[in-house]
């Protein structure tokens, strides 16, 4: 009996943990959804604009923020180490400026749901109605 | 009256109070608007070394020293407009450097954003010579300890007076920036040589370059080009014997230099790979040279392990030989140019970046140089020495 408890909070857990995965998101307005390449060209400062040609500005949470550690493993594949040294690149050159960073996923929310032009990414637990899901 | 006098005292004091307030709240409102379009971004290398041997390779000999490669610079961006940036880059070295200050403007430019693909630059920028050198002096942008120095140092034109045209194509994922510029830059190395007192600049300085990136790949092909400044009488000079010779910067003034260069890195978050060809070609005798890097790095967490080689070989050769390439001065003597004829030079390093943060990497890096220059004669001179050093880079 104990075992089965133990096996079913197991998989309970489990299914919890697959469940919350960090996902791209933007006001209601953008009609459109993103491929991870265009996710990591939009975060890496490649691009400033959707496909569709409407024009973005990326928003980052801040650097103690797990889920932006989950985001750039996923889209961009890099550590904050490697990101730092490569908007270094940039910034040095004059050719990027580094992306806002807000302190939490409800200001990120908040300035999306306000802001048809911003995009940024949220733990898909948290998306309301304020904001579409743009890429997972 | 005192009291008349007091009382109104008070209450102009209570009726000016909400206006002085409002007018310190808006002011500090009109600071913090300021300050939201200024950004200060800075880097810092501190960088020990030490050589095995006496003969002296990148500055370092067997004495240790913390200075030679330590230095920092302070970025202040401000955001004019929505379209315009103001950016200033000061520097400081450890210790005096021929040729360049110890503290000053590295570079100061205006950038205007004519659309989100293409940018206008003006002002003191840097010369976008090779792969990495927009940043070479940013530690902490690369996975190396320093650049490959056998490719990267030796050019005494890093940045330029002038204007810089920078636009974006995109094509499907990827995404190829074109990068055209034009200037001119003091040359301190040709006005120190000479005698006649004046300022010599390099006034031709431009350069086409292409950087292509898709996913973990980037690739640049560039052109530079410039020539080199004077007339070969203003480099003339009495040796201590009271004869008239010519300073190299007289033989090859008025030639044409041009840099190529092909680069191309992978980067995946794991592997790291940099390859870069570079060939420097000169009117004149002055010797042609092909460059050649590689380095392959892979990340175990914090810890990036890496490997590198560079190569550099004289190219034209048979153009040098015994008799030629001779100034004669008016007083019958004799100065002789470009004796070597051929130049081999190698770097073979290991080192580790090992990331203490996400803004301080420390880096340990061993170099193993080798060179044999054979003289025009027939003569060879080799040489050898290890370089071990270690840094702390950081960025904030």
């Amino acid at each position: 009996m104990k075992k089965l408890i133990i096996l079913a909070s197991a998989l309970y857990l489990q299914t919890a943990f697959a469940q919350a995965e960090v996902v791209v998101v933007g006001n209601p307005s953008v009609k459109t959804t993103l491929s991870s390449g265009e996710v990591k060209n939009l975060f890496l400062g490649k691009r400033q604009a959707l496909p569709d040609g409407t024009k973005i500005e990326v928003v980052e949470l801040n650097t103690e923020s797990p889920i932006r550690e989950e985001f750039h493993s996923k889209f961009t594949k890099k550590t904050q180490a490697q990101l730092n040294s490569y908007w270094t690149r940039l910034v040095f050159t004059g050719k990027g400026k580094m992306p806002k960073e807000v302190s939490d996923s409800k200001e990120l929310i908040s300035m999306i749901a306000s802001n048809p032009g911003l995009i940024g990414y949220v733990d898909s637990s948290e998306v309301t109605s304020d904001i579409v899901v743009l890429a997972k | 009256m005192n009291k008349t006098f007091k009382y109104s005292l008070i209450a102009s004091c209570l009726l000016a109070q909400p206006f002085f307030s409002a007018s310190a709240d808006s002011r500090i409102d009109s600071v913090i608007e300021t300050l939201e379009k200024v950004k200060i971004s800075g880097y810092v290398n501190l960088t020990a070394a030490t050589a095995k041997k006496d003969n002296t390779f990148w500055n370092y000999d067997k004495k240790l020293s913390a200075t030679h490669e330590t230095w920092g610079g302070v970025q202040i961006d401000f955001n004019a407009t929505e379209n315009l940036d103001f950016t200033l880059l000061t520097k400081f070295y450890a210790e005096s450097r021929p040729f360049d200050d110890s503290f000053g403007v590295d570079l100061a430019y205006l950038t205007y954003k004519i659309s989100d693909q293409t940018k206008l630059r003006a002002g003191i920028l840097r010369v976008p010579l090779y792969k990495d050198s927009d940043y070479k002096d940013t530690g902490f942008a690369q996975l190396w300890l320093r650049t490959p120095e056998l490719i990267y140092a030796n050019n005494k034109v890093q940045r330029y007076t002038g204007i810089e045209i920078l636009h974006d194509f995109y094509v499907g994922d990827g995404t190829i920036q074109v990068q055209a510029f034009y200037g001119q830059n003091e040359d301190p190395r040709a006005t120190a040589q000479s005698d006649t007192g004046k300022t010599f600049i390099i006034d031709d300085l431009m350069g086409l370059h292409f950087t292509y990136t898709l996913d973990e790949h980037l690739f640049k092909l560039g052109a530079t080009t410039r020539t080199e400044p004077g007339e070969l009488e203003d480099f003339i000079f009495l040796n201590d014997a009271g004869k008239q010779k010519l300073h190299s910067f007289g033989y090859w003034a008025g030639d044409r230099q041009t840099f190529y260069s092909l680069g191309y890195t992978y980067d995946d978050g794991e592997w790291k790979i940099d390859a870069e060809t570079i060939f420097e070609e000169t009117d004149g005798g002055k010797p042609d040279s092909g460059k050649y890097a590689l380095s392959v790095g892979y990340r175990f967490g914090a810890f990036t392990p890496y490997g590198m080689y560079q190569y550099r070989d004289t190219l034209n050769d048979s153009d040098r030989n015994p008799g030629q390439y001779i100034y004669e001065a008016a007083d019958g003597t004799k100065t002789w140019f470009y004796t070597q004829k051929t130049i081999q030079q190698s770097i073979a390093s290991i080192g580790v970046r090992y990331d203490i943060s996400s803004n301080l990497a420390f880096k340990a890096q061993a170099d193993q140089y080798d060179h044999e220059y054979t003289h025009v004669n027939g003569n060879i001179a080799k040489a050898d020495n290890t370089l071990y050093s270690v840094s702390l880079q950081a960025v904030f």
